[in-house]
């Protein structure tokens, strides 16, 4: 287009360039990571050190990563009794239920250990996750969301922005 | 005839023992376990090459090092994100199975399967 004159950029309408980019493009993640981190860390290598961690964590030999242990207990019912139980780890019999009252009990049974293992597994997956993140296990920079705001709770972090 | 037998005893005894030695023709190839893999490979005609991967983090390891002792292979390697620093002694369970007995923060057996063989 042949126009008497041109604009330059940041005039008008044109968008600007260079300065002021949104946030959105820069490549920070919003924190700084306070002492309490540090000293966390560190604690926690002593404590991997002395084997006490998390009985609900595994924690990875080569890359020092946290995982949640599967859930060791199990379901199992009776075709012969239709009754059912729980079996622990270690297959001791942990809670039992009886066909008694058209199968109510083993349904409140199985209930029972469902949401057991729920609440468990969600409970080793944020303890595996804030391990990682408190631990050293996550660069700064590859932290979630979730890792970002357990840590500016737990005051380890601070926001920048 | 007793002398035949012993020569067969013995060669397959040797060859035993042949297949059993951790040597760098031995680890070429793929090994992996749940969490890692690690590519062996010779370069510059007799120079072993290592590149292990993490499936867990998805980083690959840097390698520090590595040494034969005996019958014995030391891997000492990195985790950069972390600065976790892991050496391994590898023994030869069978011709596709090892163990790597690490001493790191978290120290423990860790079984390796050989996926591919190059040779």
């Amino acid at each position: 287009m042949n126009t008497p004159f041109k604009m330059k950029p940041g005039r008008g309408n044109m968008p600007k360039t260079g300065n002021g980019l949104p946030t959105p493009l820069r490549q920070d993640n919003g924190i700084e990571l306070t002492e309490r981190y540090t000293k966390g860390v560190k604690t926690l290598k002593k404590k991997r050190e002395e084997g006490k961690t998390d009985t609900g964590l595994n924690i990875d030999k080569t890359t020092g990563f946290a995982t949640a242990k599967p859930y060791e207990k199990s379901f199992v019912t009776n075709k012969e009794t239709k009754g059912a139980s729980i079996m622990g780890g270690d297959n001791k019999t942990m809670a039992t239920a009886s066909s008694y009252g058209q199968g109510r009990e083993v349904e409140n049974l199985r209930k029972k250990f469902v949401s057991d293992s729920t609440s468990t597994m969600n409970r080793r997956n944020r303890s595996a996750e804030l391990y990682n993140a408190t631990s050293g296990g996550t660069k700064p920079d590859n932290l979630s969301s979730g890792q970002i705001s357990s840590l500016v709770k737990l005051n380890k972090a601070k926001r920048t922005r | 005839m007793k002398k035949v037998i012993c020569i067969i005893v013995f060669l397959v005894f040797n060859s035993y023992v042949q297949a059993q030695k951790l040597t760098k023709d031995f680890l070429v190839g793929t090994w992996a376990s749940d969490t890692v893999q690690i590519d062996f490979s010779i370069i510059n005609k007799n120079e072993l090459n290592v590149v292990s991967f993490s499936y867990l983090t998805g980083n690959y390891f840097k390698i520090l090092g590595y040494q034969f002792d005996k019958n014995n292979f030391y891997l000492n390697t990195l985790h950069e994100p972390n600065d976790w620093e892991a050496l391994g002694k590898f023994i030869v369970v069978d011709q596709d199975t090892m163990v790597a007995n690490y001493v790191s923060d978290s120290p423990g057996p860790v079984i390796y399967k050989r996926l591919i063989n190059k040779k």
